[in-house]
């Protein structure tokens, strides 16, 4: 398997706090790796790096070989950490957006999807429920066939079936040599679909493991692995 | 992408910018059919009534340059911004897009209003049509040649330096969101709205200074230009090109030419400078 995403002594501070310290890791294709800590730790701060929205001039990032930039942004899908749509717009508007502005986004699938979760196209966002919400934002990242999907607390919000359901999305939409970089807190639900796990701390790096190696090691579970780190 | 960009954005836009344009259509109409009445009845009640209306006919176009600069503050300062800022294109893109289609939005709607009064005054289809006929009266007062070419020369370059101004503001105010936004997130400042508004102010008050300026500017060239006696005779062809403005008729309309020009360098130089300034924000400093 080739690596998709770099990251190698990738810092960031804003003013004079570090949010991040030398973080290296790499992530190969293929891969659903949860990205772990306490709120605070910098998660945010590294996918934002990830996506572009904070600058990396050092270039310490490199997304299939390519520094972030706008080829990069053409191969990842991201999900904010927080509904990122204006409430004035409809369903079908963000289906439009999404086909013109992506290359790879297969309108099909996503009004199949919706359907499928009964969400009107019709429905404007801003009547919508937070979880609904949320679940229209996941499944229209998910609907584009992008080589890296970048999912922040895509979870948040949402009641623990509607959990399950937006899981089940996004096994169901995610091509094969496709990753998916997922930050989250809620370990347990998400532990039996993780290959690999990244625990950060504080803006440091604590560990980089497969989630098998992580049980194997420590004899539990990820969750209880996570308690144990950052408790 | 950059065209895919430019048609989302005209998506985005256009419900909001055909409806005030529909409103200039309509107060411009209004605004003439009052002034008919105020001067068929010398009403002072329809005089004020057309006054009103005529700035609120202004008003639109002040609100399409707002439309316009909102897209761009969504793009910085909202959520919307985490989602439009990791589309597949470079951020200046952004930045380049809203500047064409907000400078051209505001230019249409200037042509619109400027149509609707031009033809509704006598039929004269825009008032820039007016401004030519006045200088073109004027000059020929004092000029026996070319009086059309002069006065045609001179509205061009007053129609474009007018333009530039419009421009400039335009990108005042984007310039004024992106140096608000890179000095919120360099500090972590959280009242990125009071930071809005700091900067914005500063940046109103350098564009008043600007505008008494160029102003006082003039006023001392045309001061200049009018009062030196001249001091012993000379043969025209002699004549240094500033003694040429002094005594000569034909400087007449140089002048206007000149002063057009002051500002269109001015307000132009400084536009530039702005949206360099706020391209190399969007490159290379933006962080959301």
């Amino acid at each position: 398997m080739s690596v998709l995403l770099e990251c190698k002594n990738l810092s960031h501070r804003y003013g004079k706090k570090v949010a991040l310290d030398d973080v290296s890791f790499q992530m190969e294709s293929g891969k659903i790796v949860g990205l772990f800590g306490p709120n605070g730790s910098g998660k945010t701060t590294l996918i934002k790096k990830i996506v572009g929205l904070l600058q990396d001039e050092e270039q310490a990032i490199k997304i299939d070989g390519d520094p972030v930039g706008e080829k990069t942004k053409a191969i990842v899908s991201y999900s904010p950490d927080r509904l990122a749509f204006d409430g004035e717009r409809k369903v079908t508007d963000l289906l439009d957006f999404y086909e013109l502005m992506y290359d790879d986004f297969d309108r099909g699938h996503a009004e199949e999807a919706l359907a499928g979760l009964g969400i009107d196209t019709g429905e404007y966002i801003g009547k919508m429920s937070k979880g609904t919400g949320e679940k229209t934002q996941i499944i229209l990242v998910m609907s584009r066939n992008a080589k890296l999907y970048v999912l922040d607390e895509p979870f948040s919000g949402i009641d623990p079936v509607a959990r399950e359901t937006v899981i089940k999305i996004m096994l169901q939409n995610m091509p094969e040599d496709a990753s998916i970089l997922l930050s989250t807190h809620h370990i347990q639900e998400t532990e039996q679909i993780l290959d690999e796990a990244i625990f950060i701390k504080d803006g440091k790096l604590v560990f980089h493991k497969s989630v098998e190696k992580v049980r194997e090691e420590s004899g539990r579970s990820l969750s209880e692995a996570y308690m144990e780190v950052f408790r | 992408m950059k065209k895919k960009l430019m048609k989302q954005e005209i998506r985005e836009t256009k419900k909001w910018i055909m409806l005030i344009y529909a409103c200039i259509v309509i107060m411009s109409i209004v605004t003439m059919i009052t002034a008919l009445i105020a001067m068929n009845t010398k009403s002072v009640t329809a005089e004020e009534l057309m006054v009103v209306f005529l700035l609120c006919a202004m008003m639109g176009i002040v609100v399409v340059g707002i439309v316009m600069a909102g897209r761009f503050y969504d793009l910085l300062f909202t959520e919307e911004g985490m989602i439009r800022l990791t589309l597949p294109v470079k951020n200046r893109a952004h930045l380049q897009t809203n500047v064409k289609l907000g400078i051209l939005s505001i230019y249409l709607a200037i042509v619109i209003y400027t149509a609707v009064i031009g033809i509704m005054d006598n039929g004269n289809v825009f008032l820039v049509g007016e401004l030519y006929q006045g200088l073109k009266g004027y000059y020929e007062m004092y000029l026996t040649d070319g009086v059309v070419l002069k006065a045609l020369l001179t509205t061009i370059c007053s129609v474009l330096a007018g333009a530039v101004v419009i421009a400039n503001y335009y990108i005042t105010f984007l310039f004024a969101l992106a140096v608000s936004r890179r000095i919120v997130s360099k500090h972590g400042i959280m009242q990125k709205k009071g930071v809005i508004f700091i900067v914005g102010m500063v940046l109103f008050n350098i564009q008043l200074l600007v505008i008494w300026g160029i102003t006082k500017l003039i006023e001392v060239i045309e001061a200049d230009l009018s009062w030196y006696p001249l001091r012993s005779y000379r043969p025209v062809g002699r004549l240094s090109f500033i003694d040429f403005l002094r005594y000569d008729s034909e400087g007449i309309w140089i002048k206007d030419v000149l002063f057009g020009l002051i500002f269109l360098a001015v307000y132009g130089i400084t536009a530039l400078v702005m949206y360099r300034i706020c391209r190399n924000i969007m490159e290379r400093k933006l962080e959301v």
